[in-house]
C-alpha cells in the first residue's frame, strides 16, 4: 500500500490500484461522488490502471472505492472495498474486518463536539461521605 | 514523621535550599563561619539550641522542624523537571526543595481531610511514538475525557485522579513545572511566573505525561522529556479530533487569513498556535517545509519570544483542590492556614510559598477549635 496523492484529493494505491475513499453506504454510492471520483482520476492522469483494466473484457469504466460507513458519533461502523462505475452499478464489494485486528480508527464525521465537562475533585473529611462540591463553600456563608 | 533528638543536616540542607542561601550566607545571618555551616550539613556538628533557634529563624522554620525525621524525598532523581538549560543548581535545588516541602503538606492533608483516591492511569514506558498516541487515548479515556474533543480543564482533571497541582512563584522563569509519582498520590507543581495560559496547560500535561509514562523511571533524559512532550501534544490535541479540525494550509503559512484560522483552532483547543503547528507536522499534515515557513512566520512575529497575542490566549487554568482543601479545613474543623504551618513546623510565609496560596485570616467560625494536628500524624 503507498500513496500516490496526499492533500484532500487523497489517493491510495493497494499494489497497482488506485483508491479513494468514499463516505457512506457501499451499496448506496452518490452519483455525484462517483462523478468526482472519476473526473479527479481523469485530472490526475491516473488513468493506468483503468486503461489497463478497459482492455480487459467487461471492465470499462469500473473503478475502485473505499465506504466508510459511520455512526452519528463518527465511529467507523464498516469499511467496504468495492467496485463503482459512473451508472452507480457496484460490484466486488469485500468487507474489512473489523474485530480485533484494526488497532486504530480515525473518525471522519465533521461534528464538532465541546469537550467534557467535569465537576472538579471531591474532598471532605474523612469518614463523611462524599459531599457534594461546593458545600464547604457554602458552608462559609 | 517521628521527632527525633538529632538536628536533621538533612532539612538543614532542605530549608536552605528552599531559601536559595549559600551556606556563607547563612552562616553570616547565624553569626558562625561558613565551614560550620557545612560540618552542620554533613552531620559532624550538632548545633546549640541557641544556634538551632537562629537557624530556623533566618530560614523561616520553626526550631522542631530540624527536629524531626529526615526526609527522603530531597533527590533530584526522583522529580520530572521541566526546565531551560540556563536553569541554575541553585534555581533547581530551591524547586526540589519546595517540592519535597509540598510532599510534606500533602502528607498532612491526606491525614487530615478525605482528599480523591490516586486513579492516574499509568502504562508501561512507551517505546514508539504510536505506544504514546495509545497511552494517551487511555488517559483520557480513564479520566473521561473523549478521544476526540478538547480538555476543558486539565488540571482539573488530573485533580480529580487525585494528583495535587499547585502553582508557586520563585522559579526565576527557569523551570515550568516539577512533578513527582510519590507515595499515594502524584503532584504537579506549575510556575506562576509565565504568563501564558496555553503554556500552563501544555506544561501540566508534559508533567502529567511524566505521571502516566514513567513511574519508576528515573526523567530528566532528553528522551523522557521527548516522550513528555508527545504525551502534552497527544493528550491536548487527540489526533481524531485534530485531523479532523487542522485547517489545511493551502494558502500558505505567510497569509495573515491562515492564522485566523488556526487561532480559531486555538481558541477551541486552548493550546498554543505553535504546539498546534507542531502537532500538525508530527502527524505529517504538513510537511518539513511548510513547518519551517511556520517557525519562521512564528519568530518574526516575536510569538515565539513573546508569547502569542494576548487576546487568542485562553482562561488561565490554576489548581483549583488545594485552595478548597484549605477552605474545608477553616469552615469544618477550625483549621487555619497558620495552624497547617504550625503544624509542620513552618512559618506562615514558608506555607504560602510552598502552596502558592495567600494567608487568609481566618473569621471565627463555630466548628470546634482545633487543634494542631500532630506532625507525627502527617504521613500516611
Amino acid at each position: 500500500m503507498r500513496t500516490r496523492s496526499s492533500g484532500l484529493a487523497f489517493t491510495f494505491y493497494v499494489g497497482n490500484v488506485p483508491m479513494k475513499f468514499y463516505r457512506g453506504k457501499a451499496e448506496q454510492p452518490k452519483t455525484s461522488s462517483l462523478r468526482s471520483g472519476v473526473r479527479e482520476m481523469l485530472a490526475q492522469s491516473r488513468l493506468d490502471f483503468l486503461e489497463e483494466e478497459i482492455q480487459g473484457e467487461g471492465n470499462a469504466g469500473w473503478f475502485w472505492l473505499m465506504a466508510i460507513d459511520t455512526d452519528v458519533d463518527g465511529r467507523v461502523l464498516d469499511v467496504v472495498v468495492f467496485q463503482a462505475n459512473a451508472n452507480r452499478d457496484i460490484r466486488n464489494e469485500w468487507s474489512v474486518p473489523l474485530d480485533g485486528r484494526v488497532v486504530a480508527v480515525s473518525t471522519v464525521s465533521d461534528v464538532r463536539r465541546d469537550g467534557v465537562d467535569q465537576e472538579p475533585a471531591d474532598i471532605g473529611i474523612p469518614g463523611e461521605e462524599a459531599e457534594a462540591v461546593g458545600d464547604d463553600e457554602k458552608n462559609e456563608e | 514523621m517521628k521527632s527525633s533528638d538529632l538536628f536533621s543536616r538533612t532539612r538543614l540542607h532542605l530549608a536552605r535550599a528552599f531559601n536559595e542561601f549559600t551556606q556563607a550566607e547563612l552562616a553570616e545571618k547565624i553569626g558562625v563561619k561558613q565551614p560550620y555551616v557545612g560540618l552542620l550539613e554533613t552531620g559532624r556538628k550538632q548545633p546549640s539550641q541557641m544556634l538551632a533557634g537562629a537557624i530556623a529563624d533566618a530560614l523561616g522554620f520553626e526550631v522542631g522542624f530540624f527536629y524531626e525525621e529526615t526526609p527522603d524525598e530531597f533527590r533530584a532523581t526522583d522529580w520530572s523537571f521541566r526546565r531551560y538549560q540556563s536553569a541554575t543548581a541553585a534555581t533547581m535545588n530551591r524547586v526540589l526543595a519546595q517540592g519535597t516541602l509540598f510532599l510534606m503538606l500533602v502528607g498532612y492533608l491526606d491525614v487530615v481531610l478525605r482528599l480523591p483516591k490516586d486513579t492516574m492511569p499509568t502504562i508501561p514506558r512507551p517505546t514508539s511514538r504510536e505506544e504514546i498516541e495509545r497511552g494517551s487515548d487511555h488517559c483520557r479515556m480513564q479520566l473521561g475525557l473523549g478521544l476526540d474533543v478538547p480538555v476543558n480543564h486539565v488540571i482539573r482533571a488530573f485533580e480529580r485522579a487525585g494528583v495535587v497541582v499547585a502553582a508557586v512563584n520563585g522559579t526565576s522563569g527557569k523551570i515550568d513545572a516539577v512533578s513527582r509519582a510519590a507515595g499515594q498520590r502524584g503532584v504537579i507543581l506549575v510556575s506562576d511566573d509565565k504568563g501564558s495560559a496555553s503554556r500552563r496547560r501544555y506544561d501540566v500535561g508534559h508533567e502529567g505525561g511524566h505521571l502516566v509514562m514513567h513511574v519508576g523511571v528515573e526523567t530528566g533524559t532528553p528522551e523522557t522529556e521527548s516522550e513528555a512532550n508527545v504525551f502534552a501534544s497527544a493528550f491536548l490535541l487527540p489526533r481524531r479530533g485534530f485531523i479532523r479540525e487542522f485547517p489545511r494550509p493551502s494558502r500558505g503559512f505567510w497569509k495573515r487569513s491562515y492564522w485566523k484560522d488556526l487561532f480559531d483552532m486555538k481558541k477551541r483547543w486552548r493550546v498554543s498556535a505553535a504546539a498546534i503547528v507542531r502537532r500538525a507536522f508530527d502527524l505529517k499534515m504538513i510537511d518539513a517545509a511548510d513547518y519551517q515557513r511556520a517557525y519562521k512566520f512564528m519568530s518574526a512575529q516575536g510569538w515565539l519570544k513573546n508569547g502569542e497575542p494576548p487576546a487568542t490566549e485562553p482562561e488561565m487554568e490554576g489548581p483549583e483542590m488545594l485552595p478548597r482543601t484549605f477552605s474545608l479545613l477553616a469552615s469544618r474543623l477550625g483549621i487555619s492556614q497558620r495552624d497547617v504551618a504550625e503544624s509542620l513546623h513552618w512559618k506562615p510565609s514558608v506555607l504560602e510559598k510552598v502552596s502558592g496560596i495567600p494567608i487568609v485570616e481566618a473569621a471565627p467560625v463555630d466548628a470546634p477549635r482545633a487543634k494542631i494536628i500532630p506532625i507525627s500524624l502527617s504521613r500516611g
